[in-house]
């Protein structure tokens, strides 16, 4: 299995698509460069006054945005900016001083762990709900039902709710953070579940799980619903196919028929979905880690943005919008290897 | 969203959908359920603190004005750990890189110290640097460093980091480079003396040794290490030393040979919480001993609660509306005054506020050095109904202006300017209100688009009128309504500016301390006499600890664990 | 020969409606048995009730005596035992009736695996022979692709392949050459024919083409709008058929066809 995904792999690297996608690829970023460098100088608010306190003299605020160039014309920041991404340097933090792209390692992993959790979650209740209710019309009834309370409830709100009863008055989870403080997991890959696997921290571990649980939850529920969704809909459609008659005819269990024989073609928009929904949890986590004080990429991005720290905000967009565009990547990668009939092209 | 993607049959869709209805009604109830027994909580404790604070509200900022208890002490063991449920990200530990505002660099000021220390009154005393003079036309400072300080690596603080650390603040980008650009030289005496020479005289330089981002750091790790390795691993010479810094976690211990004497805790950990909810569930739950900036209403409930108590104390931020003269509306002095006699801040502050704040009436706090205790400036609707008719205005014939306000940037701001805005209603000020950011409030500012009223909350927690009538009035300063005026060559109907200049010159020019304070009492009451400004309130900040701790919060807004004990 | 399939009195509604009416038919052991009938005659259902594989919205009654069980009250459990060891089905469109997630290897070696109890390899090597037997080249190649990757033809061989796979008594084949071109259906009706005899299978020969069905089959039965009209011999449709049905569909047959037939 893993051979094959290595295969295709190189096949891809080796094939022509390759790039054409990395011209893809280079297109997006530019696009996402000139739109992450224009939308915060468009819209009002000036960093340096945000960042000086009262006090300094004309003259330092007119120094200080000649040393963050924000004195030349725009087109000429941009391409500072640009020359800097291209020998990748995103820059100095206004409003930290410190080296973007550090900011956004500091904190990314807290934020990727806590997606790629929620994605194990969700997968994993959104596949199990969405073939059961495919195939058991009564259970279907009530997963329909949780699925629109799950659809019309904002991740937020969940959030919100499951501080207010599980940690503020059933006291079953904690509040926020993520781990317990005193609790220590030795760094290896910064996700603290796994380091603390690695390094054999069993209390650490169940901790950090005890302590993701709740945020994961939140950001969970709606996309469990999302995936149930469609892979019913997907599930039911292949259940009627040819192949799975003649899969049938072979006699074969039913759960054999649901799980292995139709499952592989129904994955297919749930596969898709969860790419999308990765990309889009990144930057859609902000406000759950904020409530859960989930010291991510959110509240980072957060006060960038509130304090019109251009720089931080360009590199973080631009961050994202690399890594959205890798996961498409490894998707289509994904697809090509479950779904034999979609070819490189 | 299409919910029936597929085909269900009619029955099924509508059993689905009552499930689901069902459970939103669930939640909901549940949600109104812990919102209205919030509230009742509330009343039954605002009454409490209304009690309480007219009898402990004083005329210095030192004491807090309201202390809400509601449980009994009890005797148990002395815990060896506190953690504070911080309300702001914290990101680097380099002293001098972002810029902040007050209680935001509480956590720095807990592993430094700063040149100079500063007093509940706000007063400037020793710190690092033992006692400083001015030399001659107060154009240069000596600065004597105290012998005997230890960094937390176990070397001595000496003349050399002190002369280290100011050339290093003066040098962009960091965060307040340019308030120490005035410092033209700096000189090593000897080890225990800095000569600083200043290219002018700067009155407020002593008050910004005691501030902000003055903090001392040792050369030779900074040299060693570079900027941001030092802001992941810091070295300081204040109480505390950082024991392990994650993102989001700031874990300290007790430095032991702090010149001050040890702090009483042992461990502090300042824990990344920036949702004000979510503080006040950390306390609730008691995974954190100590929080503060939450809700009003959450402040009520938790004081109330078994174990935890609440303190509102008054701070250095004081509410005004900044009032722009480049539209002939607001150029006119009857309605500027007009509006500043239409307001009655009393109701506000009980009403809205909750007893949170304070009335002001200049720029100038109660504990502010340039603060008038004789003056007021009275609620008077109907002096403000006929000084509108003088220009012709009236309730049937309302001056019509624009406000702009934050929403939820400050306490309750919002619910505050709706509150102003019904009250000009009643006397002919017809307000209509607009939302913006910081951001834009800052922008808007300086290129001379303001509105005719800007809400905004003016800090001051060196006390110094410099940093409250002086840069918030003064038309030289690059914070003032003026500079937008000026910026874009705008018309100043009041025809004031220059006066204006005039008047509070004396407060960055003056060298005689005395006179110099003198004149910026008179600048306070004068531009709230033309109705240049609207002083509002000073605000307060609500603290949740504890039962067992003990801790008078600091009116500059600081959190200092040093002060802390159980 | 003894009686293999009884089927009697079966039938079909489709929610509620009924598509197949009062169906009786017998199929001997190692028979090819015709259904001949125009297209919504009912006799895909037929086919698919024997193996009960109706679609959910389809309910069947009556009986289908298989060596003399009714597959239409056993156990799932017991059908599932019938099912690909005694009793296959090869549908209209090879191309749709393979899993286009899965090898080739998967598709076949999984139902030998399933009722012979043989091993990957054992199966493996089984699955050569039988991709030989129905004509395919370089089986060994054919086995590593994917159904998307060989044309419809060679599908339909796979399928034959599947369905002969654990040398079943009775094969239910559903049009299996309308999707392939006049050439590729000649060969795989020759093909089907000549497994047929060296097995000894009976074949259920679903069809819309009645001068197909005299070609192969041994009797045929005429369906007309869910019943059967008539059962007849191969040999003396021409003497015996007395059904206006039937005499219109042998009108309809070419003469150059008529010729070959004989
Ligand atoms: N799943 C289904 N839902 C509704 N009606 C169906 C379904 N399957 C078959 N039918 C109807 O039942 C009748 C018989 O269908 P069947 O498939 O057995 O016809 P057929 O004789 O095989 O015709 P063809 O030559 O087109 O395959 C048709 O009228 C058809 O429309
Ligand atoms: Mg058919």
């Amino acid at each position: 299995m893993g051979s094959t995904l290595l295969h295709e792999l190189l096949m891809a690297i080796t094939s022509y698509y390759l790039f054409k996608r990395i011209l893809q690829m280079a297109a997006a970023l530019l696009g996402t460069s000139l739109v992450a460098f224009l939308i915060f100088r468009i819209i009002p608010g000036d960093p340096v006054s945000l960042m000086v306190g009262p006090g300094v003299t004309e003259e330092y605020i007119a120094q200080l945005k000649a040393y963050f160039k924000l004195d030349q014309p725009l087109i000429i920041q941009y391409l500072y900016w640009v020359a800097d991404l291209l020998s990748l340097n995103l820059g100095t933090s206004f409003r930290y001083g410190s080296s973007v792209s550090s900011l956004i390692f500091e904190r990314l992993p807290a934020t990727v762990e806590l997606v790629l959790f929620t994605l194990m979650i969700a997968v994993f209740f959104g596949v199990i709900t969405g073939v059961v209710a495919a195939v058991r019309q009564r259970v279907n009834t009530v997963i329909q039902a949780l699925t629109i309370s799950g659809l019309a409830i904002p991740h937020f709100l969940w959030a919100i709710i499951f501080v207010i009863f599980f940690a503020a008055i059933l006291k079953m989870f904690p509040a926020s953070g993520r781990v317990d403080i005193g609790v220590n997991i030795q760094t290896v890959t910064g996700f603290y579940l796994i380091d603390a696997l690695i390094t054999g921290n069993i209390d650490g571990f169940f901790n950090a799980l005890q302590h993701i649980t709740l945020p994961a939850i939140s950001l969970a529920i709606g996309m469990t619903a999302f995936i149930q969704r469609t892979l019913r809909s997907s599930m039911l459609e292949v259940l009627r196919e040819d192949y799975i008659l003649t899969d049938r005819m072979k006699g074969h269990s039913e759960l054999y028929i649901i799980f292995v024989r139709s499952l592989k073609n129904a994955l297919m928009p749930v596969i898709t979905l969860t790419g999308v929904q990765f990309t889009f949890l990144l930057g859609g986590s902000a406000i759950v880690e904020r409530i859960f004080g989930w010291p991510g990429m959110g509240n980072l991005l957060f006060t960038a943005v509130q304090y019109r720290d251009y720089t931080l905000v360009q590199g973080i967009l631009m961050f994202y919008t690399f890594i959205t565009i890798t996961v498409n990547f490894l998707v289509d990668i994904l697809y090509t290897y479950i779904n034999p009939k979609v070819e490189f092209k | 969203m299409n919910v029936m993607a597929d085909k269900s049959t009619r029955r099924n869709f509508l059993s689905t959908v009552g499930v689901g209805v069902a459970s939103a009604v669930i939640f909901g109830v549940g949600g109104y359920f812990l919102g209205s027994s919030g509230s009742r909580i509330i009343e039954r404790t605002v009454t409490q603190a209304a009690q309480t604070a007219t009898v402990t509200r004083t005329q210095t900022v030192t004491q807090p004005t309201t202390v809400i208890t509601t449980v009994t002490e009890t005797a148990a063991a002395r815990p060896t750990r506190l953690v504070i449920a911080w309300p702001f990200e914290i990101v680097t530990l380099n002293p001098y890189r972002f810029s902040r505002n007050i209680p935001v660099e509480s956590p720095m000021a807990t592993i430094y110290d700063r040149f100079l220390s500063q007093t509940r009154d706000l007063l400037q005393v020793p710190g690092v640097v033992e006692s400083w003079e001015w030399g001659a036309e107060k154009t240069s400072l000596d600065l004597r460093v105290r012998k005997g300080i230890k960094f937390h690596d176990g070397t001595e603080l000496t003349a050399e980091d002190v002369a280290f650390s100011l050339a290093t603040m003066k040098t962009p980008p960091n965060a307040y480079a340019g308030v120490w650009g005035v410092i033209s030289d700096i000189q090593v005496v000897n080890p225990s003396l800095v000569r600083l020479t200043l290219s002018r005289f700067d009155p407020s330089i002593i008050a910004w040794m005691g501030f902000l981002d003055a903090f001392v750091v040792p050369k030779h790790v900074w040299e060693r290490v570079g900027p941001d390795e030092f802001g992941k691993n810091p070295v300081g010479s204040g109480p505390y030393k950082v024991k392990s810094y994650r993102p989001g976690i700031l874990e300290l211990e007790r430095f032991d040979d702090y010149w001050r004497g040890a702090a009483a805790i042992k461990e502090v950990v300042f824990k990344e919480v920036l949702d004000p909810r979510s503080r006040a569930v950390e306390v609730e739950a008691g995974t954190s001993d100590y929080t503060l900036e939450v809700d009003i209403n959450d402040f009520q409930r938790l004081s109330s609660l078994q174990g935890l108590k609440g303190v509102s104390q008054l701070v250095t931020d004081v509410a005004i509306l900044m009032i722009p003269t480049y539209y002939p509306e607001t150029g006119d002095e009857n309605v500027r005054l007009a509006m500043h006699y239409a307001i009655d801040k009393e109701a506000i502050i009980n009403n809205i506020l909750r007893g949170h704040a304070r009335v002001v009436h200049t720029t100038e706090a109660p504990g502010y050095r340039a603060y008038d205790p004789d003056f007021k400036f009275p609620y008077d609707p109907a002096k403000a109904a006929e000084l509108l008719s003088k220009s012709g205005y009236s309730k049937s014939n309302p001056v019509k202006i624009t406000v702009a306000t934050f929403k939820g940037s400050f306490p309750r701001d919002y619910e505050v300017m709706q509150a102003i805005v019904a009250m000009w209603a009643e006397v002919g000020i017809e307000a209509q209100l607009e939302v913006i950011t910081i951001a834009q409030h800052f922008e808007m500012r300086n290129t001379g688009k303001m509105k005719h009223a800007h809400f905004y909350v003016w800090s001051n927690a060196t006390g110094d009128p410099i940093n409250s009538v002086g840069h918030s009035q003064w038309p030289n300063s690059p914070f003032s309504t003026w500079r937008g005026l000026k910026a874009a060559n705008l018309t100043d109907y009041s025809g004031l500016m220059n006066q204006a200049t005039e008047v509070i010159n004396p407060v960055f020019l003056e060298k005689d301390e005395e006179k110099r304070i003198a004149a910026a009492r008179q600048a306070a009451r004068w531009v709230v006499e033309k109705g240049l400004v609207i002083p509002l309130y000073q605000l307060a900040q609500l603290h949740i600890m504890k039962r067992d701790v003990k801790y008078d919060p600091w009116p500059q807004g600081w959190v200092l664990p040093y002060y802390m004990s159980y | 020969m003894t009686k293999l399939l009884e089927v009697r009195e079966l039938n079909i509604k489709i929610f509620g409606k009924p598509v197949v009416k009062n169906v009786s038919f017998e199929v001997e052991s190692g028979e090819v048995f015709g259904l001949v009938g125009e297209s919504g005659a009912g006799k895909s259902l037929t086919g698919k009730a024997i193996i009960r594989l109706l679609p959910p919205e389809a309910e069947a009654a009556g009986k289908i005596l298989f060596k003399g069980n009714d597959l239409l009250s056993i156990h799932e459990k017991a059908m599932r035992k019938i099912r690909g060891k005694e009793i296959t089905l090869i549908q209209q469109d090879p191309v749709t009736s393979l899993n286009p997630s899965f090898k080739i290897k998967d598709q076949i070696t999984d139902i030998m695996k399933l009722h012979l109890g043989l091993t990957s390899k054992e199966a493996e090597e089984r699955a050569v022979e039988l991709l030989k037997k129905v004509g395919i080249t370089s089986p060994e190649k054919v086995l590593h692709k994917y159904p998307h990757q060989i044309s419809g033809g060679m599908c339909q061989r796979v399928m034959i392949a599947i369905a002969f796979a654990c040398e079943p008594s009775l094969v239910i084949a559903d049009e299996p050459t309308t999707a392939l071109d006049v050439i590729t259906q000649a060969l795989v009706i020759n093909l089907m024919k000549q497994i047929q005899r060296q097995y000894n299978t009976a074949i259920i020969f679903i069809t819309h083409n009645l001068a197909l069905a005299l070609n192969i089959c041994d009797r045929i039965a005429v369906m007309n709008n869910g019943s059967i009209v008539e059962v007849l011999d191969a040999d003396r449709v021409f003497e015996d058929a007395r059904h206006e049905y039937t005499l219109s569909l042998l009108t309809s047959i070419p003469t150059i066809e008529k010729s070959f037939i004989r």
